[in-house]
């Protein structure tokens, strides 16, 4: 079943310039282009390559493929979108693809009513917080725990700087829902990290 | 009653999502609740911490795998043009060669060396390589099949160069 393969999305935003140029330069068969446009966005794939696939051995495979598949649709591509759009909702369905091929399926949206009372309950000492050295690692345990669309929300708003209608279109989801995603993320992570790692104290 | 700021709040305002109006109630709660302000430092923390690079690393080799794959693709995609450009010319050929066959050819050949002259001229000229040769061909049908030979050998190398096994000779 190929749910996840359509590559040629339609989006409706504002592409820029510099884009719209690379990617004429790339159909025109400019020497160099291509390149260009791996190192300006190779950022974003391996961010959402990492956040969906925990399989170490097949993250750079699934990496190379959004890209092969980036070079195969680029004609494909309307030049009205937001390229960094188009090309993160490649990577997502790169993704779900892999996953569905794994049997891997999302966790559900029941996930944090499942794992909130566990909050008052299992706090961490500090000499088992102190196992984790610093903040961030932290952060990367709880979002490793996350539902897959929940951590990849918070990755494409805070280190990609997709806005709210961007992370829809790559997820294909409404608005609203990647809103609620991103508030009960961070507010998940951050009860948690008080609770659990004595945010307070840090 | 006191009203405290809720989570909603606080992450509406760092997202910049607050109207004009609200933040301004937002900032004058802020100044007096030191409640408030612990908790909207820490959703300032977790914030920080998201837009933090994290560890992932591709191998050094990774631009170079993906350059080379798609130099391959680009090889791939010229090869099967120029392919279809010389089936089209062999098929072409082939056709010719079998028309020979079914019709009178010397009145072909009046026919389209009325439009072509130089085709009658090359025709003449490739006839007489090849019964020129003592004892090999000597006449039309033997010619024609002779083109029809070559122009199925050349289909035949292009299918196996496109396809893994052959399907003619």
């Amino acid at each position: 079943m190929q749910l996840f393969s359509d590559f040629s999305v339609n989006i409706a935003m504002n592409g820029r310039p510099e884009d719209r140029r690379l990617v004429e330069d790339i159909l025109q068969g400019r020497k160099g282009a291509f390149e260009e446009l791996l190192r300006a966005y190779k950022k974003l794939v391996i961010h959402i390559v990492f956040r969906m696939i925990y399989n170490s051995a097949d993250r750079e495979d699934i990496c190379q493929d959004v890209f092969i598949k980036i070079f195969q649709n680029l004609s494909s591509f309307r030049q009205e979108a937001k390229l960094s759009t188009w090309i993160g909702r490649i990577s997502y369905n790169c993704c779900l693809n892999y996953l569905e091929k794994k049997r891997t399926f999302l966790m559900e949206d029941f996930w944090y009513e499942k794992n909130w009372d566990d909050l008052e309950g299992d706090i961490i000492s500090p000499a088992d917080s102190a196992v984790l050295t610093d903040l961030k690692d932290k952060v990367e345990t709880e979002m490793e725990k996350m539902p897959v669309n929940h951590r990849l929300a918070l990755t494409l708003y805070h280190l990609d700087g997709l806005g709210y209608s961007e992370i829809a279109e790559v997820l294909n989801l409404p608005e609203g829902t990647i809103k609620s995603y991103l508030f009960r993320a961070r507010h998940y992570l951050k009860k948690k990290l008080m609770h659990h790692y004595h945010l307070e104290e840090l | 009653m006191i009203f405290h700021l809720n989570e909603n709040d606080i992450q509406r305002y760092l997202d910049h999502q607050l109207t004009d109006q609200e933040e301004q109630k937002f900032n004058h709660h802020l100044i007096n609740c030191q409640s408030c302000q612990r908790e909207l430092k820490y959703s300032q923390e977790i914030y920080h911490l998201l837009a933090q690079e994290p560890d992932s690393q591709l191998s050094p080799e990774f631009e170079w795998g993906v350059l080379s794959r798609i130099q391959q693709e680009e090889r791939i995609s010229h090869s099967s043009i120029h392919d279809d450009i010389v089936m089209a010319i062999l098929g072409c050929i082939s056709a010719f060669g079998f028309i020979i066959y079914l019709y009178d050819f010397n009145s072909i050949m009046q026919t389209l060396s009325h439009f072509l002259p130089s085709l009658n001229h090359l025709w003449n000229m490739f006839k007489a390589v090849f019964t020129g040769i003592p004892g090999l061909f000597k006449s039309d049908y033997a010619v024609a099949t002779l083109i029809i030979l070559i122009a199925l050998s050349f289909f035949e190398e292009h299918l196996l160069r496109k396809q893994s096994k052959p399907f003619l000779l």
